[in-house]
């Protein structure tokens, strides 16, 4: 049976889609049968960063329709045997996802799968209140900055009052919370919030602390998840969030200015400007 | 939250709803008595009377006595105080009482001792339930309790507690606490660790952007003395 885990965190451009392919990738990477579902219907990207662009034929909402079945819809990726990809429609509304659609979608997918990761669209409405209403646990993405940690808040606020888990009363969703984007430079100099402000404000485990990176822009325009670029910050930063998710204790990293000028060092090559 | 989020194309949706309304029981209907009383009542706690809802209950009225509801109406009004309806008045008043916009409401039986005339107005009684929340309250949510509430955890910025009686934070408190929201100004806040964006009893507040060294200490207790909100 698997796990569903939802991406998400609220505010839109923190970094979800970038963690939701990386995220899928690494467990596929771990022998996990992994698929990753994009939820940001009409403005779907997840298929671009997974470099399956070109392979989309039919979509999420085919599915819910059963104008195709999971077979047709779900996209095989080229390099990692254990991972798929199911894209969202480009060209539906919003509305044409329901919750029962979305369950009978999500069961059939339980049966095959170890875990379905759902990359939530921005905001509470609709399409994130679909993403995260039937998920076992949570990663919450936050950027090192007010507006991010609050809209972060809400989003834990909802995921403990309304998803299936809580109208049902079942045990609750269990939450991480993954900060990106982070540049210890810039929280020294105080223009970003530090991680410890952030786990204070939000008081739930931190799974991982992904730095700002050009590997990150360098791996979306290539169309391979930048957990796949294995020498870069962030790939080494999103390959020890999946081990921590598996269980693994693996020592924070990229966490203060001194280290990260350390590997940067060691992985000059990712010095040069974007 | 969710209702803001719907967006409908229609104009309005009707909803049922549930709200704390005060009560006045009419013993008498002389007008100027009943001003002159009410000009007292309001003196002794102003707060309390500020376009405050209130249902006029005939249950303690003499049956033989006529009501001047138009009468009785404009001098709440120019006390702001918001007359919305009448509840065990004969059929007879009831009529009239419609006739001068006042709404029937479901009648209640007048059991408690709490309405029974006080010298101490501001005793507005508290009840025993005392609502216990575990979880974080987070940004948008809003929790409200008719007797005391206890809170083991943090509240963020943009959470809101409501309370009839005390509040009690024993994480961090971010957001808002109104505590004594019926009136109730011996109501108190407690909080482990004060942060907040406005604290409020009995209807007097404070906000973090009028006083923000106030706002924020440990071990916090809030109460009011007389027409100050004090923290301590
Ligand atoms: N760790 C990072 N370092 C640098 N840029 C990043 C990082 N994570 C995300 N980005 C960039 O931020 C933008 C938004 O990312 P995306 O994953 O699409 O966010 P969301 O899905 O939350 O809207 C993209 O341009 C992406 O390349
Ligand atoms: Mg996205």
């Amino acid at each position: 049976m698997a796990k569903i885990i939802v991406v998400t965190s609220g505010k839109g451009g923190v970094g979800k889609t970038t963690t939701s392919a990386a995220f899928a990738t690494g467990l596929a990477l771990r022998g996990f049968k992994t698929v990753v579902i994009d939820f940001d219907v009409g403005l779907r990207n997840l298929d671009l960063i997974m470099g399956c662009e070109r392979r989309v034929v039919y979509d999420f909402i085919n599915l819910i329709n059963e104008e195709s079945n999971l077979k047709q819809t779900l996209i095989r990726d080229k390099n990692i045997e254990n991972l798929y990809i199911l894209p969202a429609s480009q060209t539906r509304d919003k509305d044409a996802l329901t919750t029962e659609g979305v369950e009978k979608v999500l069961n059939k997918m339980k049966e095959e799968f170890d875990y379905i990761v759902c990359d939530s669209p921005a905001g509470i409405e609709k399409g994130a209140h679909m993403a995260l209403y039937f998920a076992d646990s949570a990663i919450v993405v936050t950027n090192p900055e007010v507006s991010s940690v609050r809209d972060s808040d809400r989003i834990l606020g909802i995921l403990s009052s309304k998803s299936k888990r809580a109208e049902e009363g079942e045990d609750r969703i269990t939450e991480h919370l993954l900060i990106t984007r982070y540049a210890p430079s810039r929280v020294d100099r105080g223009d970003m919030l530090a991680i410890k402000d952030i786990q204070d404000i939000l008081g739930i485990p931190l799974i991982g602390v992904i730095p700002e990176s050009q590997a990150v822009l360098k791996a979306s325009n290539a169309g391979v998840p930048v957990i796949r670029d294995e020498n870069s910050d962030a790939g080494i930063a999103y390959t020890d969030m999946v081990a921590r998710f598996l269980g693994e204790d693996v020592p924070m990293r990229f966490t203060t200015a001194e280290k990260r000028g350390f590997f940067k060092r060691l992985f000059n090559k990712e010095e040069v400007p974007a | 939250m969710s209702e803001a989020t719907e967006q409908t194309h229609s104009c309005f949706k009707l909803k049922g709803s549930l709200f704390t309304l005060s009560v006045l029981y009419l013993y008498n209907s002389d007008i100027e008595a009943f001003n002159e009383h009410l000009q007292e009542t309001i003196a002794k706690a102003p707060n309390f009377f500020h376009y405050t809802p209130m249902v006029l209950d005939l249950s303690k009225l003499p049956s033989d006595q006529s009501v001047d509801f138009p009468a009785i109406a404009q001098c709440l009004r120019e006390n702001h105080i918001i007359p919305v309806g009448v509840c065990n008045a004969s059929e007879d008043l009831l009529a009239e009482a419609k006739a001068a916009g006042l709404a029937p409401m479901s009648n209640v039986s007048p059991s408690d001792n709490k309405t029974e005339p006080s010298s101490k107005t501001n005793e507005f009684a508290t009840t025993n339930t005392t609502k216990i929340i575990t979880d974080p309250v987070r940004s948008g949510q809003q929790i409200y309790s008719k007797g005391d509430l206890i809170v083991t955890g943090s509240v963020s910025n943009g959470a809101e507690l409501l309370a009839h009686g005390h509040i009690h934070v024993y994480g961090t408190l971010r957001g808002r606490a109104l505590a004594g929201i019926s009136g109730n100004n011996q109501a108190r806040i407690f909080c482990r660790d004060m942060d907040a964006e406005m604290v409020s009893i009995g209807g007097l507040y404070v906000l973090k952007s009028d006083d923000k060294r106030q706002l924020r200490c440990q071990n916090a207790n809030v109460y009011l003395e007389g027409e100050s909100l004090l923290i301590a």
